[in-house]
């Protein structure tokens, strides 16, 4: 047996220690020690330490077992006949003091074990080193700024996928922490990676990673079938690298320098990427998802909200506000071929809304359509004629972009024509009932339910 | 509550095969009722069928 995938690590933070045993089996049924700054034994070794019964049942010294103890890893640092590691108490026995452990710990004649049981860790950087088996996850407490000038990378395992998450929390680990609820990793000025990720599966969840300048990438999740969710990245070249078959959703990345998100097909998914002189979502290789995305304020000549090379990309529900240069750039060819664009909204950008690059095709194509455009620099359409569902507005769409505020207004010609306009409204042969999507990322609350003039005019085309 | 039998050897001193096991109350760990000092978790019981037998 070894420890098994119920295990759930704590990062308690300040005051936590690295050597204290720092996990429990959730399904043990004892009481977690691990969720506490100090180890709720520390064995020295010589007042309270352990002694040999068998080789997987050590006899306490110093310390009266309990029957709550069960479930809590033990930390064995050493003694005479032991074996250091990490082991996690199946029984205790309140009679003879002793706990026994997962798997043997000691041989014949073992004694003076230290060690500690229960405590959270101090770093994360411990935290995934003590990831060991697939399932396994490290519950990080919003308990003090993480100070790193190393990235933090997760070990792989050889004959299994790693399956790992690694979960910022505030007060509780039920509890899904938001804003500044969520524990910082700070990389300072260091010419670092924030987290890297290695193995398959790798969740990261609830976390602030910033840099002050000269970081290299905030989390590179290219591994296979990463995912990244309710995390905010800043000050990065790179806030986040994501590779072919990984998530990111529900995310910030802001303050970067060289691009918010780049990807190689990954899935992008209601991330909020904003107030950087580069492009805000970069695209190659694969045609990847990025879908419910607010992208804003990527300014600089040379940055669009999405740019896609090599190849296009599926943008769905996104809205684009004030690129330095295009909304969305695509300078391959065939892009055009193997994308679908709609429900976006293209507005105050510094080039053109939505910009081919690299031929005049000008096709009406079926799946660029029911987007809207508004007030972009050198036009809304570059190499491609507009969608018959489009909306070109005459007034700005949003309640008050200035404040990030990028929900429609109601304005004629503004955000009127936005709402209950997008794509799907009706099935063909199924004129009932009729879908009132909005187009862009806020959808209006409108409990009196209306359906513009605006809308029956789609639906009748 | 639960009760289970030891059917093999769980290789904790003192529990022998034929004791019973019984969980005192909800998301609390076994007890050995042949030997009630001695405290068993309670998914290391439940998820070895080949060392506790469920008898009631």
């Amino acid at each position: 047996m070894a420890l098994p995938a119920t295990i759930a690590w704590e990062v308690w933070g300040t005051g936590g220690n690295d050597s204290n045993g720092g996990g429990f089996n959730t399904v043990s049924a004892g009481t977690d020690y691990s969720q506490q700054a100090t180890a709720h034994v520390t064995f020295d070794g010589v007042t309270i330490y352990g002694t040999y019964s068998t080789t997987t049942t050590v006899i306490i010294h110093g310390y009266t077992v309990a029957a709550s103890d069960i479930g809590n890893v033990l930390h064995i640092t050493g003694g005479t006949n032991y074996t250091v590691g990490y082991y996690w108490i199946t029984a205790v026995n309140t009679g003879t003091n002793t706990w026994t452990m997962d798997r043997g710990c000691e041989t014949a004649g073992a004694t003076g074990m230290t060690g500690f049981m229960g405590g959270g860790l101090l770093t994360i950087a411990q935290g995934v080193l003590v990831f060991s088996i697939a399932g396994q996850q490290l519950y990080v407490q919003n308990n003090g700024t993480y100070n790193i000038s190393a990235s933090i990378s997760n070990p792989v395992f050889s004959s299994v996928p790693n399956g790992l998450r690694i979960i910022g929390y505030s007060t509780s680990h039920a509890i899904i922490p938001m804003g500044n609820a969520r524990p910082t990793i700070a990389t300072g000025s260091n010419a670092i990676n924030g987290l890297t990720l290695n193995g398959t599966g790798v969740y990261v969840e609830n976390l602030i990673i910033t840099n002050t300048s000269g970081g290299l990438i905030g989390i590179d999740a290219t591994t296979t079938y990463a995912q990244i969710s309710n995390v905010t990245v800043s000050g990065f070249a790179t806030g986040i690298s994501v590779g072919t078959t990984g998530y990111v959703y529900a995310s910030e990345v802001t303050g970067c320098t060289t691009s918010g998100i780049t990807s190689t097909g990954g899935f992008i998914i209601g991330c909020w990427v904003h107030d950087m002189a580069c492009p805000g979502i970069s695209n190659t290789t694969n045609t990847g998802p990025i879908t419910y995305c607010l992208i804003t304020n990527c300014t600089g000549a040379a940055s669009d909200g999405i740019f896609c090379s090599t190849v296009g990309a599926n943008i769905i529900g996104c809205t684009i506000y004030g690129s330095g240069r295009d909304a969305i750039r695509m300078t391959t060819v065939d892009a055009i071929s193997v994308c679908s664009i709609m429900n976006n909204i293209m507005a105050n950008n510094g080039g053109y809304g939505l910009d081919f690059t690299t031929a005049a095709i000008n096709l009406t194509q079926p799946t660029i359509d029911y987007n809207g455009y508004y007030s972009n620099a050198l036009g809304n359409y570059h190499n491609v004629n507009a969608g018959p569902h489009d909306a070109a507005m005459t007034a700005s769409p949003f309640n008050n972009p200035s404040g990030n505020d990028f929900s429609l207004n109601t304005a004629s010609f503004g955000g009127n024509e936005l709402r209950n306009t997008g794509f799907p409204g009706t099935f063909p042969d199924l004129a009932t009932p009729v879908g009132y999507n909005d187009i862009g990322v806020y959808h209006h609350f409108d409990n009196t339910n209306p359906a513009p003039s605006y809308t029956l005019q789609v639906l009748l085309d | 509550m639960p009760q289970y039998q030891v059917v093999g050897d769980p290789g904790i001193p003192g529990v022998s095969i034929g004791d019973i096991l019984q969980q005192p109350q909800e998301d609390v760990p076994y007890q050995d009722l042949n030997s009630p000092t001695i405290y068993i978790a309670a998914d290391f019981v439940e998820n070895n069928p080949d060392l506790f037998q469920l008898v009631s």
